[in-house]
């Protein structure tokens, strides 16, 4: 395929989502959570700002970045802290050391990470386009107690309902709110990058 | 700036031609300033009403391909045809046009019907068409529509999007105190946002220098590029964004 050639599909994959009259798949996602996964029994929900937060308080690598420890038992321990705090439901590392095949550990842990990075699929970076800035500057605050705030003062939720909304459907709400009330999206909007995801990969695919 | 109230010149023969147009939505609203005088008993016993204009604003697609929408720099004033405005002239603030890649061209704006003032010296912008319900055969996208981002081309890539917007602000002395037979038209201001859809490699459009799109309406031309940038980047292409505008005082 030429450089031409992939522009002209390029150009009509996007404005075929545009003109598509479904809801964003990233949307769908997050409102009907049609994916959740089941790890050692144990339904795992979307993230919610709470389990967030309660996942950074206890140093989780999921939600921190840090490595995974070396020692496997650290490893299945971060993992039941994860997939506990997450589903809300008690899960301890004795019960899975010994008793549960490595592959299915490691396949756990990659249901988890893939479970907070999906938290912010829907993060759309907004900016009013008067002042043509973004928002999404830190003024040292962090984003989770910006996000929450957001929340109650724009939605008027409680705290609690806050606490307890997932984060990607507090991302999707939020953009959804900002772009009504005459924020402009910067860079790709939900629809674009998915069309443009989709596109790479065919081209990929050849 | 263009002054309405004080002798009639209608229909200016080099005015640009009607845009004719499917409409989508047309809010047509009468007020009038009024004042409720009570009697000593503080009953209302009588009412002023005055200083009478509708604000008008419409919505359509595109469906004649050879002609522009009116171009307000040459004035406010437009013609169009509606059961409501008899008499009086129609004074356009906002114009908005926007083609899209597979998308037919749609336009928008708002407008006041003043039905106490007179065109006086003030120039005519254009039509907007009277029939806005489309009464002909079955709408064929060679003939009828402006479709797509049909001819519009830029030496940077596809373009994927583009919108201009007119703007001008009307502001009514108080020349009669009972009605508005009089309104200025002034500030007028064109603003053209343009997405282009290129190779990750492409150099920018310089800031200051004349945007360059074949094939815009005539009266979008000589726009000053204020902005141009990246929207985002890809490793197969890239959509540049571009921001223009144009007024009288910039030279052709």
């Amino acid at each position: 395929m030429t450089d031409e050639e992939k522009l002209a599909a390029m150009s009509k994959a996007l404005a075929a989502a545009e003109n598509d009259p479904l809801q964003p798949a990233c949307v769908m996602r997050a409102f009907l959570d049609t994916e959740s996964p089941l790890v050692f029994g144990i339904e795992l929900p979307q993230v919610t700002l709470r389990a967030w937060l309660a996942l950074e308080r206890a140093g989780s690598p999921y939600v921190t970045g840090a490595p995974q420890p070396e020692q496997i038992e650290d490893r299945v321990q971060c993992l039941c802290t994860a997939i506990a705090t997450i589903s809300g439901k008690p899960l301890f590392a004795e019960a899975i050391i010994g008793s549960v095949p490595a592959d299915e550990v490691l396949e756990a842990e990659a249901v988890v990470a893939w479970r907070c990075g999906t938290a912010f699929e829907t993060f759309l970076p907004l900016r009013n386009p008067e002042k043509k800035e973004t928002t999404s500057k830190d003024p040292g605050t962090g984003w989770w107690v910006r996000l929450v705030a957001r929340l109650m003062s724009d939605l008027n939720m409680s705290l609690d309902a806050a606490l307890d909304t997932p984060i990607s459907v507090a991302f999707a709400l939020l953009a959804a709110y900002g772009t009504s009330e005459g924020m402009e999206v910067v860079g790709e909007s939900w629809r674009e990058r998915e069309a443009l995801n989709n596109f790479e990969q065919e081209v990929s695919r050849g | 700036m263009q002054l309405y109230g004080a002798s009639l010149i209608w229909g200016s023969a080099s005015a640009p031609q009607p845009a004719t147009c499917i409409l989508e939505s047309c809010d047509y609203k009468l007020s009038s300033q009024v004042h409720h005088e009570p009697d000593g008993n503080g009953d209302n016993a009588a009412s002023a009403l005055y200083r009478k204009k509708a604000a008008i604003s419409f919505a359509g697609t595109i469906t004649d391909g050879t002609i522009d929408l009116p171009d307000l720099s040459a004035g406010a004033l437009i013609g169009m045809t509606h059961a409501a405005i008899v008499g009086g002239i129609v004074l356009c603030s906002s114009l908005i046009e926007e083609w899209g890649i597979d998308q037919p061209k749609k336009f928008s704006g708002a407008a006041t019907h003043y039905p106490d003032a007179a065109a006086g010296t003030g120039a005519e912008a254009g039509t907007l068409d009277g029939t806005f319900e489309q009464t002909g055969p079955l709408i064929h996208p060679a003939a009828k529509l402006v479709w797509s981002t049909q001819g519009l081309t830029s030496a940077l890539g596809t373009v994927q999007r583009l919108r201009i917007e007119q703007s001008l602000t009307l502001t009514e002395p108080p020349a009669d105190p009972l009605k508005i037979t009089a309104v200025v038209a002034h500030g007028y201001m064109r603003k053209i946002s343009l997405e282009i859809l290129a190779l990750p490699n492409a150099v920018l459009p310089a800031n200051d220098s004349v945007l360059s799109v074949t094939g815009a309406p005539a009266h979008a031309a000589d726009a000053i590029i204020s902005d141009a940038g990246w929207k985002w980047k890809r490793a197969d292409g890239a959509m540049i964004e571009v921001e223009a505008f144009w007024h009288p005082g910039i030279a052709a």
